[in-house]
């Protein structure tokens, strides 16, 4: 009898039985509650879908869980309007189109805080929308191909949309906007997607701080106008196709102080025009920059290319190139007013070739293609396209942190030099 | 072949070339995954470097001893012509594995002052590798040469043409074909030029496959298999095999004429 109360104890430690809060029937609360009320949920794991029609506020009180079934949205929010969803979690089931987390329709004045998805096809949609509100949402998709998943958040149709510090991973799109005016994404993180940011028929959008890693694109950004992004961490977008940044077809529109890393193109702008592009660091990325009838009052300026295999590349069009710093730079300052005394010509036979040909792609960096290049520059075969007049002499925004001395590492490798000379004396002796 | 003054001073030239280039980039750029400038320009020195001088010394130290008549002496004791081949083969891969561990251990000992490990193992791995299959090749070179120098020509041709002059060519045809043509004559320069399959395994034991380009995705995606590295790894041992074995072949037929 002991012997059984004390495995009954260690059980209830390892093994404890989750609440369920069955008995409290969400759906019922919502229906019950006035239009106004802020209804308080007691911690437990309760059964969804609920449909939400009215103006309410439902917050979680300590670790609330919603369960799906799978076959339609944990939670609906349909014709209302000032709804609050606060400190959930949501859990869904399957991977149907129907395992989505939230699906408004028709709402206007939204905010969606500190909810965490789990499990789900999509995390957020919305369609006719006005002013949602979202932030600290958390939403982890499948473990499928990209093709079998949905997308982290989704807006159709919408405008003034604001989402802050929302983390998403394993979904197709982390966030996917279509027909939408004034969106604002600020210090989210999206990463093992297929594109970070997808947006397409977009006017005032602004993306800042945000950081995207290893999806196949950072930003895809389409048929967009007037848009803002500024201080993003693009990095790690290494799959065949892969771009850290890609626009289509847009206008008016600015990029600045981005930093593009490791990426198979860090930038690539394609026909567009209006548009800046200012003060980013472009750095070991096997192409920083791509110019594809984009020269028509485009400029790239100010920018940092550091470590890249090609700096910039461009159709026949070429592009505007102004005052940018290139670490293959080979001219002097003799005036020392930091710019160049003579003009950086972007253009290499390989990066144009790679342009009109896909397939020269593997000739990428190869024996063959580094003593063309050298070949280029020695010859000052410039041509007439992606020209710099006055080239920066140096970065402005490098910094090096100080290194130590590893010195556990460098006695093993003196010890191994040591050791190596000896066998070979020793050989050279006998 | 270590006591050899011309294999120290291409050891103390290889190992100062490499540690240079090396340190410069680990200084100039940041330490980040994936192809860069810093990996692109260390493997390029390998493949410049390693092949020269394994070309050149090896197939030399054949020829010279066919020219001078060592070989015909070493006839005369109780030793096959096979072991003959693989003796010059492992003391050949003995002194340059002695030559790139020199090499490594000074470059990982500079990375000690920057704060990074300065190499990556599948950069250790590839090296080793080129050693491996260009050893065999140039015996092979050895067997086939009449004498030191037509070694010497011989060895410097196939080294240019496969690092640079195929290279060019196909570029030179891609200009006037079409891109599927291309990338069809670029999979059989692949598999025909040593230098091109050890560049593309370079790509494919650092999972870099993607750098090649979408053109090549059905290429890639087969290598990168398990059953695509099994492949891989057996063509490698093919080279070696069958280069080994036409020297000895070649070295026999020549043995016979006499």
């Amino acid at each position: 009898m002991k012997r059984i109360m004390v495995l009954g104890f260690l059980f209830a430690i390892f093994f404890p039985f989750e609440a369920r809060a069955d008995e409290l029937d969400l759906q019922k609360l919502i229906n019950q509650s006035l239009s106004g009320e802020e209804l308080q949920i007691p911690a437990g794991v309760y059964s969804g879908p609920i449909t939400i029609q009215k103006e309410i506020s439902l917050v979680g009180n300590g670790d609330v869980i919603i369960e799906g079934d799978g076959e339609k949205p944990i939670i609906s929010v349909t014709e209302t309007e000032n709804v609050k969803i606060q400190s959930l979690t949501l859990h869904g089931q399957g991977n149907g189109d129907g395992n989505s987390g939230i699906h408004m329709k028709d709402v206007k004045n939204i905010a969606i805080e500190e909810v965490k998805m789990t499990n789900v096809t999509s995390g957020v949609k919305a369609e006719r929308a006005r002013k949602l509100y979202l932030s600290n949402l958390t939403i982890t998709g499948l473990s499928a191909h990209f093709s079998e998943k949905g997308n982290g958040l989704s807006i159709y149709d919408s405008d003034q949309i604001e989402i802050y510090n929302t983390t998403i991973h394993d979904v197709q799109d982390g966030f996917y906007m279509e027909r939408v005016e004034q969106l604002k994404l600020v210090g989210n993180h999206v990463s093992s997607s297929r594109y970070g940011i997808h947006i397409m028929y977009v006017d005032y959008a602004r993306a800042s701080d945000n950081e995207f890693q290893e999806n196949v694109t950072g930003m895809m950004i389409m048929m967009t106008n007037n848009t803002d992004i500024v201080h993003n961490f693009i990095y790690d977008h290494q799959e065949l196709n892969g771009s850290g940044m890609i626009l289509f077809e847009g206008k008016h529109i600015n990029i600045e102080n981005n930093e593009l890393v490791s990426n198979t193109v860090g930038l690539s702008l394609q026909s567009i025009s209006d548009s800046i592009v200012k003060n980013n660091q472009f750095r070991t990325n096997q192409t920083g920059v791509t110019l594809v009838k984009s020269a028509k009052e485009t400029k790239v300026t100010n920018n940092e290319f550091s470590g890249n295999i090609v700096n910039l590349r461009s159709d026949e069009n070429g592009g505007i190139i102004h005052r940018n710093y290139y670490d293959d730079y080979q001219g002097l300052d003799m005036e020392e007013d930091g710019i160049g005394d003579t003009p950086y010509s972007a253009v290499q036979s390989f990066g144009q070739w790679m342009v009109r040909k896909p397939v020269y792609q593997y000739f990428v960096e190869a024996p063959a293609v580094v003593l063309l290049n050298e070949l280029d520059s020695q010859t000052k075969q410039t041509g007439t396209v992606l020209i710099d007049e006055e080239p920066k002499m140096s970065m402005t925004t490098q910094k090096r942190e100080d290194k130590q001395i590893n010195f556990a590492q460098l006695i093993g490798a003196l010890l191994l030099v040591l050791g190596l000379i000896g066998l070979w004396r020793k050989e050279a002796l006998i | 072949m270590l006591r050899s003054r011309w294999m120290q001073l291409v050891a103390l030239l290889f190992v100062f070339v490499f540690a240079s280039v090396s340190l410069i980039q680990q200084m100039a750029l940041p330490e980040v995954e994936g192809f860069t400038r810093q990996s692109a320009a260390a493997l390029n020195l390998q493949l410049f470097l390693l092949p020269l001088f394994l070309l050149t010394i090896g197939s030399m130290s054949i020829a010279g001893d066919v020219e001078s008549g060592w070989l015909s002496l070493l006839k005369t004791y109780p030793i096959t012509l096979r072991q003959y081949v693989f003796g010059k083969y492992a003391a050949l891969l003995l002194s340059f594995f002695v030559m790139l561990a020199l090499s490594f251990s000074v470059v990982i000992g500079t990375g000690a002052f920057v704060g990074q490990l300065g190499i990556s193992w599948v950069f250790v791995v590839l090296s080793f590798l080129i050693v491996l299959i260009f050893a065999a090749i140039a015996l092979l070179i050895g067997a086939i040469a009449k004498s030191r120098l037509h070694a010497l020509a011989l060895s410097l041709v196939l080294w240019a043409s496969w690092l640079l002059l195929l290279s060019y060519a196909l570029m030179a045809i891609g200009t006037f074909s079409a891109g599927h043509v291309l990338q069809k004559l670029l999979i059989v320069n692949i598999h025909i030029n040593p230098a091109e399959w050890l560049r593309f395994g370079y790509f494919l034991l650092s999972k870099q496959e993607a750098v090649l380009g979408p053109a090549f995705y059905s290429f890639t995606n087969f290598y990168s298999s398990p059953f695509g590295l099994f492949v891989y790894a057996c063509l490698s041992v093919l080279w070696i095999i069958l280069s080994l074995g036409f020297a000895v072949f070649i070295l026999d037929r020549k043995g016979r004429v006499e």
